[in-house]
C-alpha cells in the first residue's frame, strides 16, 4: 500500500449500503408527497449508481490482481472511448465525425495526461500501475469530459448562430483560422471555466472526491494534499489539452479547405 | 483586370438556382442582377465571393480564379456586402483595426470614415457598438469598409434597401464609378447605376 497508509477504510456490508439507500427512498416519498414527479428519474439514478459501481468493482479487481500492462490500458482506452461518446452526446449540436474527434480529444488531453502525470510525474513503478494509473485517469477522464462537451458546445452553437459575424470577417479579407479564432478562443474559455472554479475554491468550500478518499484510507491528510495539488494540475492541463483538441477540430470541420464556412455540415 | 464568369450553376435540393451563368464586367462597368425574391440572386452573388460552393463553372479576376489568388486575397479584391450588416462585436473602428491585420489584408487601403463623410453618416456611427447602429448606418459602414479595400469589384446585395431616397442618391454617387455587381429589386436605381441586367429564374 502507499505510504502514510495507518489502516485500511472500514469494509461495507449490504446491510449498510441499504441503509444509505434508505435515504434515497425518504427522497423518493417526499417527491411522491409533493407531487415533484422526481420518483422514477431518482429510482432510475439510484438504480443505474448501484449496477455501474458494483460492476466497475466486478470489472477491476481481476485487472488489478493480474498485474499486467494490457488489461490495464484495454480499461482505460474504454474509458476514453466512453468518456468521448459521452462528451459528444451532451453538446446541443453535432457534425459528422464529432464522436471519432471527441474520442480523439479525450485520448490526448485525459489519456495523455494521466500517462504522463503517472509514469513520470509520480514516477509509478511500473509506468501503467494500476493503483495509480486507473483512479488517476478516471478523474482526468470525468473532467475533461465537462471541458470538451462544453467547448464543443459552444463552439458549434457560434460557428452556427455568428454565421453573419465570421462571413464578415471572411467577406473582409479573412483566412478561415483568422475568421475563426475568436470562435475557438471562446469556446475555450468557456470549457474551462469548470476547473477554473473548482482550483479556486478546493480545500475550502469542497474537499474533493480523491483526497476524501485517501484520508479514508488513513492516508496522512498531508499526503492527501500533496496528491490533489498534483491532481488539480493535471485535471487543469487535461481539460486545456483536450478541450482545444476539441474545438479546434469542431472549427476546422465546419470550414471546407476553400475558407468556406460550411453551417450545413451540422447535423439537424 | 477582366472579372468573368463562366457557366456558374447550383443546384440546392433538387432546385436550380442559376444554371449557366457567365459574364464579363470590364472596370467601371456594372451588372444589375434581377429576379423573383428566392430566385438565388444572394447566393449567386455569395459564390462570386467564394462564400458558396457552385456545382460547375469558374470565376476569374485577371484571368485568375480564387484558388490561384488564393481565397482571402480573393474575397479582399472582389468585396461582398451582405444585405444587412454582421452582428459584429464592438465597434466599426475596431472591426476595422481587426482586419487590418488579416494576411490578406492589401497595403493600399482607404479611409472608411472618407465615405461616411461622404454620404452624412453622423461621425459618431464609427466609434459606436454595431449593435446601436441604425439599418441605415450599419448599411453604409458595412459598404465604407468594402470600399476602402480598393476592391477590384464590389458585390452588392441590396446596397440601398435600409436608405431614404436622398441617402441612397448618395451612395450611388459613389457607386457609379466602381466595377460592381449589384442585386437591386428597384428598377429606377438599376436605371440610375446603368450597366447590363442579369435576370434570374422563371427559366
Amino acid at each position: 500500500m502507499a505510504g502514510g497508509c495507518l489502516s485500511g477504510p472500514i469494509p461495507l456490508s449490504g446491510l449498510q449500503l441499504g441503509m444509505a439507500a434508505a435515504l434515497v427512498l425518504v427522497n423518493g416519498a417526499l417527491s411522491v408527497w409533493l407531487g415533484l414527479g422526481l420518483e422514477r428519474k431518482l429510482a432510475v439514478a439510484s438504480v443505474r449508481t448501484v449496477v455501474q459501481l458494483l460492476l466497475v468493482g466486478v470489472v477491476l479487481a481481476p485487472v488489478f490482481s493480474w498485474q499486467r500492462p494490457g488489461p490495464v490500458l484495454a480499461v482505460i482506452l474504454g474509458m476514453v472511448v466512453l468518456a468521448g461518446r459521452e462528451a459528444a452526446r451532451r453538446s446541443s449540436r453535432r457534425y459528422r465525425g464529432m464522436l471519432g474527434a471527441s474520442v480523439l480529444a479525450m485520448l490526448v488531453g485525459a489519456g495523455g495526461t494521466a500517462l504522463l502525470g503517472v509514469g513520470v510525474i509520480v514516477g509509478a513503478e511500473p509506468w501503467w500501475r494500476p493503483q495509480y494509473l486507473i483512479p488517476l485517469a478516471g478523474m482526468m477522464m470525468g473532467n475533461t469530459l465537462t471541458g470538451v462537451s462544453l467547448g464543443l458546445d459552444r463552439s458549434l452553437t457560434m460557428l452556427d448562430e455568428g454565421r453573419g459575424v465570421i462571413e464578415g470577417r471572411l467577406a473582409l479579407g479573412a483566412t478561415w483560422w483568422e475568421a475563426a479564432r475568436p470562435v475557438a478562443s471562446e469556446a475555450l474559455r468557456s470549457g474551462m471555466v469548470p476547473i477554473l472554479n473548482a482550483m479556486s475554491v478546493v480545500g475550502l468550500v469542497t474537499l474533493p472526491g480523491m483526497m476524501t478518499g485517501q484520508i479514508l484510507s488513513g492516508t496522512d491528510p498531508a499526503i492527501a494534499a500533496r496528491y490533489q495539488i498534483l491532481i488539480m494540475f493535471l485535471i487543469a492541463a487535461a481539460t486545456a489539452l483536450g478541450t482545444t483538441t476539441a474545438v479546434l477540430l469542431s472549427v476546422r470541420a465546419l470550414f471546407d479547405g476553400q475558407h468556406r464556412l460550411r453551417p450545413e455540415r451540422l447535423e439537424p | 483586370m477582366d472579372f468573368a464568369a463562366s457557366n456558374l450553376s447550383r443546384t440546392i435540393d433538387g432546385r436550380t438556382l442559376y444554371t449557366g451563368v457567365s459574364f464579363s464586367l470590364a472596370p467601371g462597368e456594372r451588372l444589375i442582377v434581377q429576379g423573383a425574391s428566392g430566385a438565388g440572386k444572394s447566393t449567386l452573388l455569395r459564390a462570386l465571393a467564394w462564400l458558396d460552393p457552385v456545382d460547375a463553372g469558374t470565376v476569374r479576376l485577371g484571368g485568375h480564379t480564387p484558388a490561384d489568388w488564393g481565397v482571402p486575397r480573393w474575397r479582399a479584391r472582389v468585396a461582398y456586402v451582405a444585405q444587412r450588416p454582421p452582428a459584429h462585436p464592438g465597434t466599426p473602428a475596431e472591426t476595422w483595426v481587426a482586419a487590418q491585420r488579416y494576411r490578406a489584408h492589401p497595403d493600399d487601403v482607404g479611409e472608411p470614415r472618407q465615405w461616411l463623410e461622404d454620404w452624412g453618416v453622423r461621425a459618431g456611427a464609427w466609434v459606436a457598438p454595431w449593435s446601436r447602429l441604425s439599418g441605415g448606418e450599419g448599411q453604409r459602414v458595412s459598404l465604407a469598409l468594402a470600399l476602402a479595400l480598393r476592391p477590384a469589384v464590389l458585390l452588392l446585395d441590396e446596397p440601398t434597401s435600409a436608405l431614404d431616397p436622398d441617402a441612397a442618391a448618395r451612395v450611388e454617387q459613389s457607386l457609379a464609378v466602381e466595377r460592381a455587381v449589384v442585386v437591386t429589386h428597384d428598377t429606377a436605381q438599376a436605371a440610375r447605376l446603368g450597366g447590363r441586367v442579369l435576370w434570374l429564374g422563371a427559366a
